[in-house]
C-alpha cells in the first residue's frame, strides 16, 4: 500500500498476545485514516454497549494520519480513540508531536490495545518488532522522567514515546496521554484507560519508508499547499504569539469566560496573552509538529521568582483561560507552574481548570467547606490553592483530590445542593472547552453535538467570528451571503457545522492539524482530497472525501446510539443556558432550549437523521455504505426508517 | 564570488522535521527519516532541536579521508559530492567528519550535495532555520554565534 504502511497492530494485555493484521485497502477507501479507521474499528471491536470504560473490554486506538510521515503541511497528528470514561459514550482525542510519524516509520498505521495487564508493563515497537517490557520502577514517575527513562532504557535517544502521568496511573477521569513530554491527547481521559490497562508507555523508533503513489506530483502539491499556508494571516498569528495569541481580541468582544463561565471580559488580561510571553521573555523557542509550517507549540520558562526553575510547553489558549482566566488567577507565571504541573502528572488543563472553577465557586458559595478542601482556602485567584489543588488531583489527595478526579458532573452529583447548575458541563458530562458559546451560535450548536462531549475540537467553526478575509471568504462561499460571518446569528449555523464536520474528519483522519483547514484555510478539501489521492493512489476528489468524512461522524454518533444516547443529550450546560452573558456586545445573549432546537431541527434534517430521537435513518446509512452498522443498531432498536 | 550555501539559524528551528522527508523524497523519491541527508537531534524536555548538515567545509575532512578520491567538489555548486561508482564503502569519510552529516545506504557513502544547487530542505523551512544563501561578511559573526550555540546544543544532547 502507498502512504499507508499497511499494518495494524494489535496488543492483548491479558494474554500478552501481539500480532498483526494487514489495514485492508477499502477501509482507507471509506474512513481515510487516523480518526476513520480509529472510530470503525472501536465500532467493530467493541460491538456492544455498555461495557466499562475502564475495564478490559475497552480497546485503545492510536491512529496515525493517512499523510502522517509526509512532507504534507502540518500532517504529523495522531487520533487516540476509545470508549470514554467521563462520558461513557465516544471519545477521540487528538495529540501533535511526532509519536504518529515514528510509528508509521516503525512500521504500522494504527495500533490497538485489548485487555488490562496484570502489572505495569511498557511497550517497546521498534522498526515492526514488538516488546512488551516490566514498567513496574517506572509506575508512579512524572511524563518527565519517564521520557526521559525509557529512551534510556530502550537505547534509541530518538525514540519517541507516548506515556500516562501519575494522574493516568491513578485513573483521574480527565488524564492524558503525553507524547514527546508536552503533546497531550487529553480531552475526556484517554489517559485513564491507558492507566487501566497498566501501560504506562509506548515508544517507538522506525528507520523505514513511506512509500508514495506519486511522489513527484505529490512533492509539487505538497510545497505548494505548504507555501499557501504560511501565506495565511491565521498562521502568522499563530507562528508569531501561539494560540494564546487571541486571548485578547476575544477579551475585547467580552467573550473570554472567566470565573466559571459567569463574566466575558476581564480588566487586564495582558498576563494570560501570548504577546506577554514574548515581550516578558517567557518563551524560549517555537516548538512545530512534525511536517508543520506554522509551530504555534511554545517553550516556556520561568527564570526567576516563586516559581523559578518551571519550564514546559504551552500555556495555549485553552490552559490560559482554563487555569488562569476561570480561577481568576491572573498571573502568567503561577499559570505556567499549574500547566507545567499537569503537563508532567499528565492531566488535561481544560478540565482541570474546569473542575477546579467549579470547585472555587461552591466554596465562594458555602457549599464547599474548608472542611472538603482538607484546609484549603480555595477562593478565585488563589494561585498557591490553584496549584495545590492540581497535585491533589493527580494524587487523588484528601476529600478535595479524590472529588475533583471524577471529573465536573460527578463532584456535583457527589455535593448537591444544586452545584450542577454551576458545573460546566452538558448531558455528555464533559468540562465545555473556554469558548462562550452564548454569543457564538455555530459553536453552540456544534459543542451541542460533539459526540465526545462540548468542545471545539470536533468541529472548530472559527470562521464564524468572519476574524479573517480567508473566514468570510468560507461563509460566504457555505451561506451565499458574508453577512453570515457574523456568530450572533442562529441562521445557516447548522450548514457552517455540517460543513465544517466533514473538513474536520477529514483533516483528522489524513493528519492535519485543524489549524491548516479550519483556522487558516490553505488546507482544504479539494487539496486534501488532491494529497490523498497522489499519495495513496486511491482514486479520491474532493465530494467523495467529503462524503467520507461524513461517514466518519456518522459512525461516531452511532457509537453513542448504541450506547442509548439521543437528542437530549445533544445540550449544553446549564448556567449557558439559563443565564446571560455579563457585558459586552452580547450582553444579554444566552443558548436555550428553544434555540437549539431551532438549529438542531435543520442540523438533524441535513444528516439525514430522524429529528426526534437524532438517530440516523436507515436510508442514510445505506447511503454512507454502512449496512453492516445499520444491521447492528436495527437490532437493538435503533434504527428509524423514512418509510 | 563566494557560493551559496546552507545557513543554520539554531533558534528558528522548530524541531519539525519537515526538511527530512522533504529531503528524502526529493533524493529518494520516498518518505523517511533514516534516508535523510540532513539530521535533527532533539532534546524533547526542552523542546530543543539541533539540524546537524553538511557544511560543505573548505578544507572537507571527508574528501582527505577517502582513499579513492570518490569524494569530490562540483565546481558550480562547490558542493561535496560522493561518486557511488568510485566509493567502496570504507567509511572513513563517515568518521572524518566532524558533524556526523555522512551517513551510509547500501553500503556506500550518502552526503548532502545541495540538491545541484537548490536545496529542498530549505524550500520547506518556513521558519527560516535552513536558509540557502551566500554568506555575508557580517553573518560570519552569527555564524560563528550560531556555531558555538549548536556545540553547546549538542552537549546536552549526546
Amino acid at each position: 500500500m502507498y502512504a499507508f504502511t499497511g499494518k495494524i497492530l494489535h496488543v492483548n494485555l491479558t494474554k500478552r498476545r501481539v500480532w498483526s493484521e494487514s489495514l485492508k485497502r477499502s477501509l482507507a477507501e471509506k474512513f481515510l485514516g487516523a480518526r476513520g479507521i480509529n472510530a470503525a474499528l472501536l465500532w467493530r471491536l467493541i460491538g456492544r454497549s455498555g461495557i466499562d470504560p475502564l475495564g478490559p473490554e475497552n480497546v485503545l486506538i492510536f491512529g496515525a494520519g493517512a499523510l502522517t510521515g509526509t512532507v504534507a503541511p502540518s500532517s504529523g497528528r495522531t487520533t487516540v480513540t476509545c470508549k470514554g470514561p467521563t462520558t461513557n459514550l465516544y471519545l477521540k482525542s487528538n495529540m501533535g508531536g511526532h509519536w504518529g510519524a515514528e510509528l508509521k516509520f516503525a512500521g504500522y498505521d494504527h495500533l490497538v490495545l485489548y485487555g488490562v495487564s496484570k502489572s505495569p508493563i511498557y511497550l517497546w515497537i521498534q522498526d515492526g518488532s514488538v516488546e512488551i517490557r516490566d514498567a513496574s520502577h517506572l509506575w508512579g514517575l512524572d511524563v518527565r522522567e519517564t521520557d526521559r527513562l525509557v529512551k534510556e532504557e530502550v537505547e534509541e535517544k530518538d525514540s519517541k514515546v507516548a506515556c500516562i502521568g501519575p494522574a493516568g496511573e491513578n485513573l483521574v477521569k480527565f488524564s492524558a496521554i503525553m507524547s514527546s513530554v508536552y503533546h497531550a491527547a487529553a480531552r475526556g481521559g484517554p489517559g485513564a484507560v491507558m492507566g487501566s490497562k497498566k501501560v504506562k508507555a509506548i515508544a517507538v523508533r522506525g528507520t523505514g519508508e513511506i512509500q508514495l503513489w506519486n511522489p513527484e506530483a505529490f512533492r509539487e502539491l505538497a510545497l505548494a499547499v505548504r507555501i499557501e499556508l504560511a501565506k495565511d494571516s491565521g498562521s502568522k498569528s499563530l507562528y508569531d504569539y501561539g494560540t494564546s495569541g487571541s486571548l485578547g481580541y476575544i477579551n475585547s468582544l467580552h467573550a473570554l469566560p472567566n470565573r466559571n463561565f459567569r463574566y466575558g471580559h476581564l480588566e487586564n488580561v495582558d498576563p494570560l496573552t501570548g504577546q506577554n510571553l514574548v515581550e516578558k521573555g517567557y518563551l524560549v523557542r517555537r516548538v512545530g509538529c512534525f511536517s508543520c509550517t506554522t509551530s504555534c507549540h511554545r517553550f516556556v520558562e520561568v527564570k526567576d521568582g516563586p516559581y523559578a526553575g518551571t519550564y514546559t510547553g504551552g500555556p495555549e489558549y485553552e490552559t490560559f483561560c482554563a487555569l488562569g482566566a476561570q480561577t481568576l488567577v491572573l498571573d502568567t507565571e503561577a499559570v505556567i507552574k499549574a500547566n507545567e504541573l499537569c503537563n508532567i502528572l499528565g492531566l488535561d488543563t481544560i478540565s482541570t481548570g474546569g473542575v477546579i472553577a467549579w470547585a472555587m465557586e461552591s466554596y465562594e458559595r458555602g457549599v464547599l467547606t474548608k472542611d472538603d478542601t482538607d484546609g484549603l482556602n480555595l477562593t478565585f485567584g488563589n494561585a498557591e490553592a490553584l496549584i495545590e489543588t492540581v497535585k491533589r488531583i493527580a494524587y487523588r489527595e484528601g476529600r478535595l483530590g479524590s472529588l475533583l478526579a471524577e471529573g465536573v458532573r460527578a463532584a456535583a452529583e457527589a455535593v448537591g445542593k444544586e452545584s450542577w447548575k454551576w458545573a460546566i458541563c452538558n448531558s455528555k458530562g464533559l468540562e465545555q472547552s473556554n469558548v462562550e458559546t452564548r454569543s457564538a451560535k455555530a459553536y453552540a450548536l456544534a459543542f451541542a453535538v460533539n459526540p465526545r462531549g462540548p468542545d471545539h475540537l470536533h468541529t472548530e467553526t472559527f470562521a464564524e467570528f468572519g476574524a479573517s478575509p480567508e473566514a468570510v471568504e468560507l461563509i460566504k462561499r457555505l451561506t451565499g451571503d458574508e453577512k453570515w460571518a457574523e456568530p450572533y446569528y442562529t441562521e445557516y449555523r447548522p450548514e457552517i457545522v455540517r460543513w465544517h464536520e466533514d473538513c474536520y474528519a477529514v483533516t483528522d483522519s489524513l493528519g492535519f492539524c485543524a489549524f491548516a483547514s479550519t483556522a487558516a484555510y490553505a488546507v482544504n478539501p479539494k487539496n486534501m482530497a488532491e494529497m490523498f489521492r497522489l499519495a495513496t493512489g486511491i482514486p479520491m476528489d474532493e465530494e467523495k472525501i467529503m462524503l467520507a468524512g461524513r461517514r466518519i461522524v456518522t459512525v461516531e454518533k452511532c457509537f453513542n446510539v448504541r450506547e442509548g444516547a439521543d437528542r437530549r443529550h445533544d445540550d449544553l450546560p446549564w448556567r449557558l443556558m439559563n443565564e446571560p452573558a455579563a457585558s459586552g456586545p452580547a450582553k444579554g445573549m444566552m443558548n436555550s432550549r428553544e434555540e437549539l432546537d431551532s438549529m438542531l431541527d435543520r442540523y438533524y434534517s441535513l444528516h439525514g437523521w430522524e429529528i426526534r430521537t437524532s438517530w440516523p435513518y436507515k436510508e442514510t446509512l445505506e447511503m454512507l455504505e454502512l449496512t453492516d452498522v445499520a444491521d447492528e443498531l436495527r437490532r437493538v432498536g435503533r434504527l428509524p426508517s423514512r418509510k | 564570488m563566494e557560493k551559496p550555501i546552507l545557513l543554520l539559524d539554531l533558534d528558528l528551528c522548530t524541531g519539525c522535521r519537515a526538511c527530512m522527508v522533504a529531503c528524502s523524497l526529493a533524493k529518494e523519491k520516498t518518505s523517511s527519516l533514516s534516508l535523510s541527508r540532513l539530521r535533527v537531534l532533539k532534546n524533547e524536555p526542552v523542546c530543543l532541536a539541533v539540524p546537524v548538515i553538511c557544511e560543505q567545509c573548505a578544507k572537507a575532512p571527508c574528501e582527505n579521508a577517502c582513499p579513492v578520491g570518490a569524494i569530490t567538489r562540483n565546481p558550480d555548486t562547490q558542493a561535496l559530492t560522493v561518486d557511488r561508482e568510485k566509493c567502496i564503502g570504507c567509511k572513513e569519510c563517515v568518521w572524518a567528519c566532524p558533524f556526523g552529516a555522512i551517513t551510509v545506504r547500501e553500503g556506500l557513502a550518502v552526503k548532502c550535495d545541495l540538491c545541484d544547487g537548490d536545496p529542498e530542505c530549505s524550500k520547506v523551512c518556513t521558519p527560516g532555520a535552513i536558509k540557502f544563501e551566500r554568506l555575508k561578511p557580517f553573518d560570519l559573526e552569527r555564524r560563528m554565534r550560531s556555531l558555538e550555540r549548536r556545540v553547546k546544543a549538542l552537549t546536552t544532547i549526546l
